[in-house]
């Protein structure tokens, strides 16, 4: 039997005390593109939603010094509508721009998104490549600032706790680096990535830093952290970016399933991985 | 002979005023507005919800439903024990001799995941989904049958024992649900004799129609002890009829209304298996029922036919084919919809689209436990034609031959005969465009410039290719046939000279009624807007068959060109009692400059009367309406020729194949409605795009579709895999069909048949690998272009 309340709190302490309160069965609820299927489904079958959506604390894209704050109920179309993103955080804007199809792009939040904890969440992988970081409260723990490498535990697992909102994802636009972002579905709108890839490079004379993301890959989306670490200080030559992408194919652990195997998800991110490099050279 | 491009000129039999002219949708407006009315918007007073139990097994008997709870609920239940012992068959296209009945409304025994094994209505449809949780069902597990190859092993479970194939009984061994085999000359010995030999397997996989509107019914007993049905269908008198004989109502009792489908693609040509239901329910509950289908229930009704076709061929140096031989394997699911029309259909497909001399024909329809397998534009002929297409060009790389050279000397064409249904459904070919389409095509792809993949390396490569295929226009023929094909129309003018329509025929979104109504008003002389078509039912029309086989513009059209033309001599007769003249002395003409309607003696404009004039007169002096119905069979069954070609591009690290460019090429006769036949020929690109690149509804092994029914995982098309808009070609060949109304021929099935094979075609060009099972996916490039290197 479903089992499905709904609850409208007035504000972020309203919200917080209900999550509180209803514990294991409390869900946050914004845009709902997950939740409402896995009710359908059943595989939600007892919960109460917490309604969030329309918190200001978890609203708004600002300029917070170095940084930017995106509230956690940003919808996917508000970063596409936003001057700020689209002009400090192109990497961002692109894959906001391929996600889904307009109609779930306008409910869809990206505290949503993150929080689900899909692997291949097409939110995480620009957010991880920007190195940001999440912000979530509960009455519980309090604040707590999270990187967001350090977010994701396993499918459908984070570290947030029952009862833990995210408020708000922070991240330093990174003016000085150079993104591309790519993802690969059964077709071009409207499908879940195959695979997804961000990297981000800053160029001197060699490499002096770099950044990869990848979503759908692995049990959760990451970060390679040992190819970016094997790439700073490398001179941009052929044969480090081979040696680069089979240090990356060893720090992925994709699945076989429905959309892809895992043989061919191997070999689709060493072409992705190739393709985004070169991109990113060719960009001036 | 003269041509559709004459008549628009008015140099040919005939001035065209509205056919062949692009005119606006007559639906638009209340589409773009949302203001259609379609099976699903309708509600009435007092409406019962009614929800669908469907089996959580791929093979199990129903041992007992309890339905107290639910009853207690307060809602209507209604399980196998509810519905007539009969055994039908939803398709009322074929004779009743020839078709196989194996359908209960509620079976006994599910055999496929997601069949329907009860139902409920309630006041609520929360409530009927609280009610239908409450059902409690006892299932005998039994193992399933998912593998069309080893279901034919005798120690395979059977999904049947019997089943009728007319009125006779007959035993299912093996789940070989049925056979046709067709035989010309003595292919094994011309093939043998041959210089060389080519043979091949191919594979067609199962994919869903993915029609926007998702199968919806109503039923409304009215206190007549009539019974009301609206509901998704491509034929209203065949779903009376089936409902008539399943519950034993007199037709005069039964009416289904004739309301817009939102689209179909063959999945409704059968009574869908919702309708019998909610008819069950409304009878039972003695309230009207609604019931709508969700996207995922209706992924577990019907599919397209997933086929292997193995080709052997004979050809000669000289480009001459020799002989053909051709095995058919169908997987067809849990029921027999329309197998045995399809395997002699498929036949068709082939002897239709080559001189092969001699033929060898084998096919069989398997039982399997899946969702059943249905007409899904085209029937069969995408299947054949990705076969023999992708053969055609096979044969000609092994044998050092021209492509379009060899199609040209060795297609079947004017003269030849057509098999537009079957092997009883023939008719002499009179018009054919495919050397135009040949022509005009290579010209506009620059196909000379296409390159031999060996010479093709980098990254990207591209590729052109190309196929041609046909589709029948209705399944008329000189004779009766296994295949029923008739139609009908009502044509009245009104006292102010406006005309109204009344035909059963159903329009699947293609625009038919646009056709029909343009058709009727060229004939009558009048401007379209004085042309209107009247909702009708069962009871005010007489029968049309169904909008199947690429008929609505050639048949149903063809029966109102009758009907307009025998009320164009009553107008004639009456106007002669005004005008004091003899009928054959005057001539119904469209005057351009009071836009309308005039009766005049044969070149005296001076002396006329607008189609107005004449009615109100006829009204005032008591001569009486003019009206004609008619019901009428077409005679042939033409071939629409459509030619393909494609540019692709291969991306070699990862497998994607892009779709570049595209020459659509028809030859329909006369296309009456110029943007609806361009409309046709791109959403086929997009549809059979999806065919060739994408598109498969993959079972697991526990019998279940492993997208669940779900869209999240079945992916058709979007405009995002299309090519861009000015990058698509579509040019009609200059041909008027004889037999056709106005010199007309279908459209809607050509449109899609070649263009799968054209892109398999084009992707060899590319990469020199050759794809005999579709779809090609970017996985599938990749592996075989590394197997390749291997």
């Amino acid at each position: 039997m479903i089992n499905c309340e709904y609850l409208k709190p007035v504000d972020l302490q309203e919200a917080l005390k209900f999550a509180s309160q209803f514990a294991d069965r409390a869900r946050f609820a914004a845009g709902c593109t997950n939740i409402l299927p896995d009710i359908h489904t059943g595989k939600l079958r007892d919960c109460v939603l917490i309604d969030i959506s329309d918190l200001k604390e978890l609203t708004g894209i600002n300029r917070e010094d170095d940084f930017i704050s995106l509230g956690s109920a940003t919808t996917v179309a508000e970063l596409l509508n936003s001057e700020i993103i689209r002009n400090e955080a192109p990497v961002l804007w692109e894959a906001a721009s391929r996600f889904a199809d307009p109609v779930v792009r306008n409910r869809a939040t990206v505290g949503g998104n993150l929080a689900y904890g899909s692997p291949a969440s097409d939110m995480s992988v620009p957010l991880l490549v920007l190195d940001a970081t999440v912000l979530v409260q509960s009455m519980e723990k309090g604040i707590r600032e999270i990187p967001l490498r350090n977010f994701f535990v396993g499918p459908g697992k984070t570290v947030l706790s029952p009862s833990e909102v995210i408020l708000r994802i922070k991240f330093e636009p990174l003016s000085d680096f150079k993104f591309y972002y790519t993802k690969f579905g059964k077709r071009n709108a409207m499908a879940i990535s195959i695979a997804s890839l961000a990297v981000g490079i800053k160029l001197g004379k060699a490499i002096e830093e770099a950044r990869i993301a990848l979503g759908a890959l692995a049990p959760i989306p990451l970060r390679a952290l040992r190819t970016e670490e094997f790439l700073t200080g490398k001179p941009v030559q052929t044969e480090i970016l081979e040696k680069a992408s089979e240090i990356l194919l060893s720090e992925i652990n994709p699945i076989s399933d429905i959309r892809g195997s895992k043989e061919y998800r191997l070999e689709l991110t060493r072409a992705l991985f190739l393709r985004a490099v070169n991109n990113i050279l060719s960009l001036k | 002979m003269a041509t559709y491009s004459d008549c628009l000129k008015g140099e040919g039999t005939f001035m065209f005023n509205v056919v062949s002219k692009k005119t606006p949708r007559l639906d638009a407006e209340a589409k773009v507005k949302g203001l259609e009315k379609f099976a699903s918007d309708i509600a009435l007073p007092g409406m019962l919800y009614a929800v669908v139990l469907r089996s959580p097994y791929p093979h199990a008997e129903i041992l007992r439903i309890d339905t107290s709870e639910a009853e207690a609920m307060g809602a209507v239940c209604l399980t196998p024990d509810d519905v007539p012992d009969v055994l039908y068959n939803e398709r009322g296209v074929s004779i009743p001799a020839k078709t196989y009945r194996d359908r209960r409304v509620l079976p006994r025994k599910a055999r496929h995941y997601g069949e329907a094994i009860a139902a409920v209505a309630a006041e609520s449809e929360e409530l009927a989904w609280k009610a239908l949780k409450a059902l409690k069902v006892e299932y005998k597990v039994l193992p399933p049958v998912l593998d069309p190859i080893k279901a034919i092993e005798p120690e395979s479970a059977q999904l049947y024992e019997r089943v009728f194939f007319g009125e006779e009984e007959i035993a299912i061994k093996n789940n070989i649900a049925c056979e046709r085999e067709i035989t010309v000359g003595d292919a094994d010995k011309a093939i043998a004799s041959s210089d060389f030999v080519v043979e091949e397997e191919y594979e067609l996989p199962r994919v869903y129609h993915f029609q926007l509107e998702t199968k919806s019914a109503v039923c409304n007993p009215e206190p007549d002890g009539s019974l009301t049905i609206w509901c998704t269908t491509q034929s209203i008198h065949n779903v009376r009829i089936l409902i008539g004989s399943i519950f034993g109502i007199p037709l005069s009792k039964v009416n289904v209304k004739k309301i817009p489908v939102g689209g179909s693609f063959g999945s409704s040509i059968q009574m869908n298996s919702i309708i019998p239901i909610c008819a069950a329910l409304a009878l039972k509950a003695h309230r009207p029922v609604k019931l709508v289908s969700s996207r995922e229930e209706d992924m577990y009704d019907h599919c397209k036919y997933p086929s292997r076709i193995r080709l052997r061929v004979g050809v000669n140096k000289d480009m001459s084919i020799q002989g053909v031989e051709a095995e058919v394997l169908v997987d067809i699911g849990a029921h027999q919809i329309q197998a045995y029309p399809l395997l002699g259909s498929m036949a068709g497909w082939l002897v239709s689209l080559y001189k092969w001399k001699n033929i060898k024909y084998r096919s069989r329809a398997i039982y399997t436990n899946k969702v059943p397998a249905c007409a899904m534009q085209g029937y069969g002929n995408p299947q054949m034609n990705f076969a023999v297409e992708s053969h055609v060009d096979l044969i000609c790389e092994k044998c050092g031959f021209d492509p379009i050279e060899f199609r040209l000397k060795n297609h079947v064409g004017i003269g030849d005969e057509f098999w537009g249904q079957g092997p009883t459904v023939r008719s002499i070919i009179k018009s054919c465009g495919l050397e135009e389409s040949l022509k005009t095509g290579s010209e506009l792809i620059n196909w000379k410039e296409r390159g031999h993949p060996i010479n093709k390396t980098g990254r990207y490569r591209r590729g052109i290719g190309l196929a041609r295929g046909f589709h029948t226009s209705s399944a008329g023929a000189p004779g009766p046939a296994e295949v029923i094909d008739y139609s009908g129309a009502t044509v009245k003018v009104n006292e102010d000279g406006s005309v109204d329509v009344l035909t059963a025929v159903m329009d699947l979104g293609g625009g038919t009624w646009d056709a029909i109504a343009k058709i009727v008003a060229e004939v009558l002389g009048l401007p379209l807007e004085k042309v209107s078509l009247s909702p009708v039912d069962t009871r005010t029309t007489v029968y049309d068959v169904c909008t199947h086989a690429s008929r609505g513009v050639f048949a149903g059209g063809g029966a109102a060109y009758k009907a307009a033309q025998e009320v164009k001599r009553k107008i004639l007769e009456v106007s002669s009692v005004f005008l004091q003249e003899h009928p054959e002395n005057l001539e119904l003409v469209f005057d351009p400059k009071r836009n309308d309607a005039v009766i005049r003696p044969k070149g005296v404009p001076f002396k006329s009367m607008t189609l107005g004039e004449v009615a109100r007169n006829a009204m005032v002096t008591g001569l009486g309406s003019i009206a004609a119905t008619v019901s009428f069979r077409q005679k042939t069954c033409p071939p629409s020729f459509v030619t393909n070609f494609v540019e692709v591009e291969v991306d070699t690290f990862t497998g994607i194949v892009k779709l570049l460019r595209a020459v659509c090429i028809a030859d329909c006769g006369t296309p009456i409605n110029p943007d609806g036949v361009k409309g046709q020929l791109i959403g086929s690109l997009a549809r059979y795009g999806g065919y060739a690149l994408c598109e498969e509804t993959e079972y697991s092994e526990q019998g279940r579709l492993k997208c669940e029914g779900f869209i999240t995982d079945n992916k058709i098309f979007t405009t995002e895999e299309m090519p861009f808009l000015n990058n698509i070609v579509v040019h009609f060949t200059n041909t008027y069909e004889p037999t056709g109304p106005l010199g007309a021929k279908g459209i809607g099935e050509a449109a899609g048949n070649s263009v799968a094979s054209a892109i398999a075609n084009a992707v060899y060009n590319a990469i020199g690998i050759r794809f005999t099972r579709l779809p090609i996916t970017p996985e599938k490039v990749l592996e075989a272009l590394r197997g390749k290197e291997a």
